[in-house]
């Protein structure tokens, strides 16, 4: 009768683990399709801060380069030449 | 009750026995001798032996910008035997239409007979999510590892790419390929009838380590600024090729490296052949009058000439023999040094040289970084050609002092005019800045490879080509609130004959700024542009496109009044 009980806890002990390790891939693959899905992002936000795209978008919009960009010194400026 | 003979009997029983000993025989010998054998085949049933890839490393532009970047996309296949035959024209139309296709060749892909066939591999998100959606029976996708460069075309020249195979060609990715590859990784495991690991089983694991991730010196916004000015120089000239490389003077790191044609490093079947050339680092051309500073740097270092010094230009000057002539055949009369450099007098590049010989002037050539590699970390370098001088003809010292006779790249070119405006002092030039990998950060230290010339020569030279740009040839490249320094250079095009070709020229620009403390040095090379002796005008135009970008990315202040 020990003997009976004892192989009935180690059949659902194994049953119990081999149904845990199915649990741990499936998660597992839910891990590995969200990190693909993080990098698919990272590559998009990539692409939407690319300076060669900005540029395009702005040109589409109508915009131009300026021709001149003032810039105010901290100090005095004092000629060189 | 009917009686069995003992002789019947006995002859069932010796067959039986006989029965018995041959079973038992045969048990015994796969118990035994043949137990390796069942076993192996019992084994294979059910475990598997893979190869786990190692992730190949990111590459970074020097602000964390993602450059290069290995993603696992989708690869769409068909198990035509599970798609039912009347169906498959319409899944060949569906899959047409979402995979911008024809659908005959899907179609006929299909009924090719083949057993597993891929239909597309790597496909964008959006679409193998769409085609997810039509739940075709028959048609599956499997990840597969694709190489990504999100800037398209940007930095192609400095990335390289990788091959269908997996191994980097070019630039970072050839240089750096077995650091980024990383090594493979290995799992054995027991799995079930439906291919899923068994928690309970053998399970043996070598994980694989990834390949490192490197972060270039290279700036995004510098490297669009480069592209962007290349391409409008290139096509407004109709220029063959060219080049446009920024380089940190003070440290040799490049910023920016372009090169014209260029590609799409993940779609290089299309790319011309010639693109896949990096004209920064593999273009030997004859520099023209941009080595005329490295050859009055020389005189000047070896005290044999002063910027006052002065000569009579007759507009032409006899050397071995040959007669060399300043450009269109122009006299000046009572000249400068420092008005050779303003001026851009051959004639008196030649008479410098003169002072100098064949000897000092090839030695200096040596310290500068010319005819040999600079060692950068970027595959397919070429060292360009200064001929031993057991090989120079007499008029040779003449020609080589104002960059003809002798082939640089634009790189070697970048650097010579760097030490220039370091002070001095010639850097080895490098893009990766640093390295991380499972041990940890490990950075780049700059290299100084010689000083080439006096602290007070440098100091000489930057003063002559920010007069350059000042008052001489080079003021179209002189920008509103900025000191800038440079040189211009036209060089006639070597035929494979050893003469020269008519009307054809390389057009250059090699310059710095601020010129009083250089932070940036900006070389553009133009090959055979059409407006020809006018082609440094484009090239001048290209390196103040790039240099107000980054003036105004790097917060640079002015140091003059505008």
């Amino acid at each position: 009768m020990f003997c009976f009980a004892l192989a009935l806890v180690y059949v659902s002990q194994t049953t119990a683990l081999s149904v845990a390790g199915y649990d741990v891939q499936k998660l597992a693959a839910q891990r590995d399709e969200l990190r693909r899905q993080n990098s698919l992002l990272e590559i998009q936000s990539t692409r939407l801060d690319s300076p060669a795209r900005i540029a395009a978008d702005a040109r589409r919009l109508g915009m131009v380069r300026a021709r001149y960009v003032p810039v105010i010194p901290a100090q005095p400026l004092i000629a060189k030449r | 009750m009917p009686t069995v003979r003992r002789g019947r009997l006995r002859l069932l029983f010796a067959l039986f026995a006989a029965a018995s000993l041959v079973l038992t025989g045969r048990l015994a010998y796969w118990q035994t001798f043949g137990r390796a054998e069942l076993l192996a085949r019992a084994t294979d049933q059910v475990r598997s032996d893979l190869v786990v890839a190692a992730q190949r490393g990111i590459i970074r532009d020097r602000n964390g910008a993602i450059l290069a970047t290995t993603v696992e996309l989708r690869s769409l296949y068909a198990l035509p035997s599970r798609i039912p035959k009347d169906e498959r024209p319409r899944v060949a139309q569906q899959l047409g239409v979402l995979l911008g296709r024809d659908a005959a060749p899907i179609l006929a892909a299909l009924d090719s007979g083949a057993e597993w066939l891929y239909i597309q591999r790597w496909l964008p998100e959006e679409t193998a999510t769409a085609i997810a959606a039509l739940h075709v029976p028959g048609l599956g996708f499997q990840n597969e590892p694709k190489r990504l460069y999100p800037n398209d075309s940007i930095g192609a020249a400095v990335l390289g790419f990788v091959n269908d195979a997996g191994v980097g060609v070019n630039g970072v990715e050839g240089y750096y390929d077995s650091l980024l590859r990383g090594t493979d990784g290995r799992l054995v495991v027991e799995r079930d009838p439906n291919n899923r690991d068994l928690a309970v089983g053998l399970r043996e694991a070598v994980a694989p380590r990834n390949g490192a991730d490197l972060t270039l010196t290279i700036d995004l916004v510098a490297q669009t600024a480069a592209e962007r000015e290349l391409a409008a120089a290139v096509k407004k000239e109709r220029a063959t090729s060219g080049s446009i490389l920024v380089v940190d003077p003070s440290d040799g790191s490049i910023r920016a490296l372009a090169s014209a044609p260029t590609y799409d490093p993940a779609a290089v079947r299309l790319a011309d052949p010639e693109a896949l050339r990096d004209r920064a680092i593999a273009w030997p051309y004859e520099p023209g009058s941009t080595m005329k500073a490295m050859t009055i740097g020389a005189a000047l270092n070896e005290h044999l000439v002063r910027p006052t010094d002065s000569y009579n230009d007759v507009g032409y000057t006899i050397v071995g023999g040959r007669k060399l002539n300043n450009a269109l055949d122009k006299a000046y009369g009572p000249t400068t040094v420092t008005q050779i450099l303003e001026r851009s007098l051959n004639a008196g590049a030649a008479w410098v040289g003169q002072k100098l010989g064949a000897q000092r002037l090839a030695d200096y050539f040596g310290r500068f970084g010319f005819g040999k590699p600079t060692g950068v970390d970027l595959a397919g370098e070429v060292s360009g050609t200064v001929r031993p001088l057991a090989e120079w003809y007499p008029v040779d010292v003449g020609t080589a002092s104002f960059g003809q006779g002798v082939s640089v790249s634009p790189l070697q070119l970048a650097m010579a005019y760097a030490a220039i405006a370091n002070g001095g002092t010639l850097y080895r030039p490098y893009v990766v800045t640093s390295r991380r990998d499972a041990d940890g950060e490990h950075r780049t230290a700059p290299v100084a490879v010689s000083r080439v010339v006096t602290p007070d020569t440098a100091a000489t030279v930057r003063g002559m080509l920010l007069a350059t740009v000042d008052v001489g040839i080079a003021h179209n490249a002189a920008i509103s609130g900025f000191s800038v320094a440079g040189k211009t250079g036209t060089a006639q095009i070597a035929s494979p004959d050893g003469s020269y070709l008519d009307d054809q020229y390389v057009s250059s620009f090699a310059g710095f700024f601020p010129a009083e403390d250089p932070k940036y040095v900006v070389v553009v090379v133009l090959e055979k542009p059409a407006s020809r002796l006018l082609g440094t005008v484009t090239a001048t135009d290209a390196f103040k496109g790039v240099a107000q970008d980054i003036l105004r990315y790097a917060r640079i202040q002015p140091d003059r009044r505008p």
